[in-house]
């Protein structure tokens, strides 16, 4: 396949878009630009782009976090339904939830915790 | 002295940095973007060719620029990202007239913290419209979700592993957002790509990845369905991975240079148009084959080579074959891909090409023809697109065709015969005698009408009503068939006395002998006297053009006279006397006119020491007002009308400076004409010379076609190298320009790649390779293949650009610095090149060179040279002696009886001494990341002394002295500032330290300060208190310039300024004051002491009544008496104009 194969059958959106180009002959050079347009109207724009401020970090800590509670209400749930399984998993819900006074807080309890958090 | 500068374009930005193609205007419109560095142009394509829409000023650099449609939607959106990173989205509402540019969203992107990227910032938008991708900062990936209903988009940051990288784009057809990059780390280049979760603002997973692709492969084409997948193009590989599998093709035809843009041609991803660094284009075929199952998959990847484009920096597809190529380097072009070969291996034509200055790496004002006026000569572009740019304000004329005739003293076209519509008769006066050239085609030759009379001097000539030609000479009137040629009538004054002035339309003539005046009427075969009067004076000049179009008989003549010097404007067919306007001195007027520009009746009077004046003139009463003076040439002027088209007037002033008036923007233009003299002209519209001018001078007759109106007249010289600097001898009356050719290694040794200026010139020589004290100069190792910089001086002629000699250096020698210098007693002009030995594996250069060229009958000679202990990076003539900045050090060279440079002395408190400029005793330096340091040379003792230094830490690019005081510096985070030495400070410390006491963010990098002038200077009288002017340069071609204004005009313009701030709304909501805000890396502070001139003359494009809300309680105390007073519209409308005449 040559080069002229390549080129058949090229896009055409409107067939007759530079059909009435004229060049004189030679190649047309060009300095000209559009007139310059001057907004006096002011359009509202309908969105702001904001960039979030959260450290990048403190941000990765946060979803971790999330991620955390969201396993322990999952595991709770776990827990619920398998309760004699004598996880290993209770151990670490205990340290997860330092702030809790309760050994072994009711389940209520621990998500309604989480959510001040 | 002044601290307050007004800062302005005079040209433009021309490198296309980004361009793009969609339906923006309306769903059927396909439209054409294009960004010229802080500015975008809107075009239509038409079966025309491209229609300019609008252009669009951004306060900020365009980085980025994309399209993208929503979902459902039928028209694209613009979104935009700029170097400080201001993120918008664009939408054009309107049509027509009433197109308007809606900015949907827009915020700031930036973090307070992240280390800029340095392979730039990067911006990708997911082809289903549901996220932009942002990479700014190394190891972040900021995203900025496209939800429709929220008002905030929140652009959230995701760390990301690879920290360095190449390109990235997302991916066609996943399920969510999916980004591709190519990474790299010790090991090499790779691809990755990263799925994104929008809710989680995370990459959720690594759909695939492929490790160790081509090791300099930097260029991702995502291929839309059904195919999917990625193309990455690298230096010797193009694969093609779909995630599943790839192809890898190795064709020869990408390997010689680094393939650079991209443009998909078909909407489904079978073809791409590729463009590599060396301008080559080539087109990419994705041959595909469907699966049993249906799916299509990608078989095989084809590359052809169409042929040579401009170096691109971008590529759009428009529509029929029809693709622009953006050029930072060179021209824009609109090209045509054909099925069949143009030439012979190339497929493609060029329709248009566009200017482009940039960019500018140097640039000289010199006024070659004398006249009072600057022209530019830049070193433009670079590669095989470098080339020299002379610009000049002012018209050009395209010689169709010349004769060598001597001593004419007129010309008129005729149509004679049958002939309607072009003229094929020209009529030539000279004393005493009246020749006819007959035009036939682009025959010419003489002829004769019998009807004539060629024995004498003729004063007019023309077709009038009734078929009939006048001929007035200083006998009589003749009226004259145009097809017989015969005589058909005559009139004669009734007195002795011969005719000495005379004007005439279609139907009427005025005649004037000595100080009778005769109103004549012409009819069918009849000329009849209406009126006679008496002036108190001879008549000099006359005229009675018609001031309204269509319309056949002039109600007023104009009359200028003898002694009492007076404009005068007479009724007719009366000829009684309406008003006079007395011109004041002794030099009697030559030439008088009444014209109609933009609907405003003006009448012009030409007086003989060339300097013309111009009043507007109330056609019913005769009065004459607004009475200005304006110089256009030192010799007797002679005004005569011609059509450029026919909606608008121009005046063509003959004398030794051409000029043409015209009208723009309701006030009187007045272009230089690229011509030296034209003693008389007329138009010409005959079938070989279409719509245009006959010239003449003292000894030749030239045809040609006049430019459109256009205010920078801009001539190329293609050189094929990159000019690096040029210096101006006018002794010699040539430019020396250094510039840089790219030699390619082969089997025989280094051979010339292309032909160029330096491969062409007349005469040659070179600087053997040697060794030598300071360092090695010797050939480096090249591997076949490998290009290597050769680097000359060329000796150009000022008006041909000839190359008369080429001078090549060393190899590994690289010339940059050049100065043309007179030095101690010497009568002699020379070139003095500045270099440096460059060896790869040195971090800055040990040695170098200062050579002495003389350049006399043609040849270059080489009288002297220096070594130096490093790079001589400037060198500027100093009171006779050879300045120049070496490495970190400035040194004064004295030339010696026995031609040799002898080094005086050195100052050495600088990094690098980049930039040197001297005035007086003071010396400018300006440092690679010192800012300024000013010196002064002590006579007396021989030595340097530091007077001041700036000690902010600004990276330099150019420095320039304003006055002794005050010292004007453009760095490389595109910002200017002016430092002031405090010479009456009582402390040394604060003497030693450089106020800062103006800073502006121009938006540009300048490259080069000159002081000079593109306009006339003192032919206007101006409202505006501006002084000096300093023109710059830069990267992306633009010219701009400085100049100084008084505190009571800065305060003035200030306050106008933060009017037109509020007045005219910012596409992309940036604030002004944050784009002119100086910013670098180490800090930002508000723009201080500078005006924004853009923005000021932007004011002249306003409507109405926005200009009359700004103007409303702007005051200004002109007259320094401390009482401010109103300023009315139409004051605030003449000192903006004011303002634009000074660029």
């Amino acid at each position: 396949m040559s080069a002229s194969d390549f080129l058949k059958g090229l896009p055409s959106y409107n067939e007759s878009n530079f059909t009435k180009y004229h060049n004189d002959g030679g190649i047309r050079s060009s300095a000209k630009r559009p007139s310059v347009y001057l907004p006096t109207v002011d359009h509202p724009s309908d969105q702001i782009i904001v960039t979030e401020k959260t450290n990048i970090l403190l941000r990765y800590l946060h979803q971790q976090w999330d991620k955390k509670s969201h396993h322990k209400k999952r595991d709770h749930l776990n827990l619920e339904t398998i309760d004699e399984a004598g996880s290993r998993k209770r151990p670490r819900l205990d340290n997860g939830s330092a702030g809790s006074s309760s050994a072994n807080p009711p389940a209520a309890g621990n998500s309604s915790n989480d959510a001040r958090q | 002295m002044s601290t307050h500068q007004y800062v302005v374009t005079a040209h433009k930005p021309t490198a296309v940095t980004a361009c793009v193609t969609g339906n923006f205007t309306s769903p059927t419109d396909l439209n054409l973007i294009l960004a010229k560095n802080n500015r975008l142009e809107f075009y239509v394509v038409t079966p025309e060719g491209l229609r300019a829409l609008k252009e669009i000023c951004i306060y900020g650099k365009v980085c980025v620029m994309k399209f993208f449609r929503p979902k459902n939607e039928k028209k694209d959106l613009l979104f935009i990202l700029t170097a400080r990173y201001n993120a918008m989205i664009l939408e054009a509402i309107g049509e027509g007239d009433n197109l308007e540019i809606k900015t949907k969203a827009h915020g700031n992107v930036a973090d307070k913290i992240g280390k800029p990227s340095e392979t730039g910032i990067l911006a990708i938008i997911d082809p289903e419209a549901r996220a932009i991708g942002l990479r700014l900062y190394d190891g972040l990936f900021k995203i900025i979700p496209l939800e429709r209903d929220c008002v905030e988009l929140k652009a959230t940051s995701i760390r990301m592993e690879e920290i360095q990288i190449r390109d990235m784009e997302f991916l066609h057809g996943c399920p969510l957002p999916t980004v591709i990059l190519i990474h790299e780390d010790h090991n090499g280049r790779h691809i990755k790509t990263h799925e994104i979760s929008l809710k989680d603002k995370e990459f959720v997973k690594t759909p695939w990845k492929q490790d160790n692709i081509d090791s300099d492969a930097s260029l991702i084409i995502p291929v839309p369905e059904p195919c999917g997948g990625a193309i990455i193009v690298g230096q010797e590989t193009i694969l093609y991975h779909d995630g599943s599998k790839y192809i890898a093709v190795t064709p020869p035809v990408i390997k010689q240079s680094t393939m650079s843009c991209y443009a998909r041609v078909d909407a489904d991803g079978g073809r791409y148009l590729l463009g590599d660094m060396s301008g080559k284009l080539m087109l990419l075929l994705l041959e595909k084959e469907e699966k049993m199952d249906g799916a299509v998959v990608v078989k095989d990847l084809k590359i052809e080579v169409l042929g040579e484009i401009s170096i691109p920096e971008c590529i759009t597809y428009l529509d029929n074959g029809v693709v622009f190529v953006g050029s930072r380097l060179g021209d824009s072009q609109l090209i045509k891909l054909n099925t069949k070969p143009v030439t012979k291996n190339s497929y493609l034509s060029v329709m248009e090409t566009f200017t482009n200055l940039a960019p500018i790496t140097d640039m000289v004002v010199v006024d070659l023809e004398k006249q009072g006026q600057g022209q530019l000569v830049t070193c433009s572009g670079a590669f095989k697109e470098g080339s020299l740019r002379i610009i000049r304000n002012g018209i050009g004329i395209q010689e169709l065709a010349s004769i060598d005739l001597h001593g004419i003293k007129g010309m008129w076209p005729l149509k004679m015969g049958l002939s309607k519509e072009f003229d094929n008769t020209l009529v030539l006066s000279f004393v005493q005698q009246t020749r006819v050239l007959s035009l036939n085609g682009d025959e010419v030759s003489e002829t004769e009408i019998a009807g004539f009379q060629s024995d004498c001097q003729t004063f007019f000539c023309g077709n009038v009503s009734h078929n009939q030609v006048l001929q007035i000479t200083s006998h009589s009137a003749r009226l004259v068939a145009t097809d017989t040629k015969e005589l058909i009538y005559q009139w004669k004054p009734p007195t002795e006395k011969n005719i000495s002035v005379v004007a005439s339309n279609k139907v009427q003539i005025l005649c004037a002998t000595g100080n009778d005046l005769y109103y004549l009427e012409i009819g069918d075969k009849i000329i009849d006297q209406k009126a006679h009067t008496v002036l108190v004076n001879e008549v000099a000049c006359l005229d009675i053009s018609l001031l309204e179009p269509g319309t056949e008989r002039a109600s007023i003549a104009a009359v200028g006279l003898w002694s009492d010097i007076s404009a005068r404007v007479l009724k007719l067919p009366s000829l009684e006397e309406l008003n006079k306007e007395f011109l004041g001195g002794e030099i009697i007027p030559r030439s008088i006119l009444v014209a109609c520009f933009d609907g405003i009746n003006y009448l012009l009077c030409a007086l003989g020491d060339g300097s013309m004046y111009y009043f507007i003139l109330n056609k019913e009463t005769g009065v004459m007002t607004d009475k200005k003076r304006v110089t256009l040439g030192t010799q007797p002027t002679v005004l005569r009308t011609f059509g450029s088209n026919a909606s608008s007037t121009n005046v063509f002033a003959c004398s030794d400076r051409p000029t043409v008036i015209y009208s723009s923007n309701h006030k009187l233009v007045f272009s230089n004409v690229n011509l030296k003299e034209v003693n008389h002209m007329c138009s010409l519209h005959a079938e070989a010379y279409p719509a245009s001018l006959a010239l003449c001078t003292d000894s030749t007759m030239t045809f040609g076609t006049i430019d459109e109106i256009q205010k920078l007249h801009i001539r190329t010289v293609p050189l094929g190298e990159s000019p690096r600097r040029i210096a101006y001898q006018e002794s010699s009356q040539t430019f020396g320009v250094v510039t840089m050719r790219l030699d390619v290694m082969r089997a025989n040794g280094l051979q010339i790649a292309r032909s160029s200026a330096s491969t062409m010139a007349v005469n040659t020589s070179s600087s053997a390779a040697a060794v030598f004290k300071g360092g090695v100069a010797s050939m480096p190792a090249l591997d076949i293949g490998q290009e290597t910089e050769v680097h000359n001086l060329l000796v150009v002629d000022q008006h041909t650009f000839e190359v008369h000699h080429c001078h090549q250096l060393m190899p590994s020698e690289y010339a940059i610095s050049l100065v043309s210098a007179r030095l101690g007693d010497d009568p002699r002009t020379y070139y003095i090149v500045g270099t440096a030995l460059v060896n790869p594996e040195e971090s800055e250069p040990k040695a170098g060179r200062i050579v002495v060229f003389l350049f006399e009958d043609g040849k270059l000679t080489q009288v002297s040279e220096k070594e130096i202990k490093g790079a001589c990076y400037s060198l500027i003539e100093f009171n006779g002696k050879l300045l120049a900045a070496i490495n970190s050090t400035v040194r004064l060279f004295e030339w010696t009886n026995e031609r040799e440079l002898r080094l005086e002395c050195s100052h050495f408190n600088n990094i690098i001494a980049l930039f040197l400029k001297a005035k007086g005793d003071f010396i400018l330096v300006g440092d690679l990341m010192r800012s300024m340091t000013l010196l002064q040379y002590k006579t007396m003792e021989g030595n340097f002394e530091e007077i001041a230094r700036d000690f902010h830490p600004n990276w330099m690019t150019a420095v320039e002295i304003i006055d002794d005081d005050t010292f004007l510096g453009g760095e490389n985070s595109f910002n200017l500032f002016v430092c002031q030495k405090d010479s009456a400070a009582t402390a040394d410390e604060d003497r030693q330290q450089m106020i800062e006491c103006g800073l502006f963010h121009v938006g540009d990098m300048v490259n080069v300060f000159r002081h000079g002038s593109l306009t006339m200077q003192h032919v206007f009288e101006t409202s505006v208190p501006t002084h000096g002017c300093i023109l710059y340069g830069t990267v992306n071609g633009s010219i701009g310039l400085v100049t100084q204004v008084p505190q009571e005009f800065y305060e003035f313009l200030s306050a106008l300024q933060s009017r037109l701030v509020t007045a005219i709304k910012s596409v992309g909501k940036i604030d002004h004051s944050f784009w002119r805000s100086f910013n670098n890396e180490v800090k930002m502070e508000p723009s201080e002491n500078f005006i924004d001139g853009d923005l000021i003359e932007s004011f002249l494009d306003l409507p109405r009544e926005t200009m009359q809300k700004v103007c409303t309680g702007l005051q200004r105390d002109a007259t320094g008496s401390g009482t401010k007073q109103d300023v009315t519209v139409d004051e605030l409308v003449k000192i903006v104009e004011d303002l634009t005449r000074i660029h």
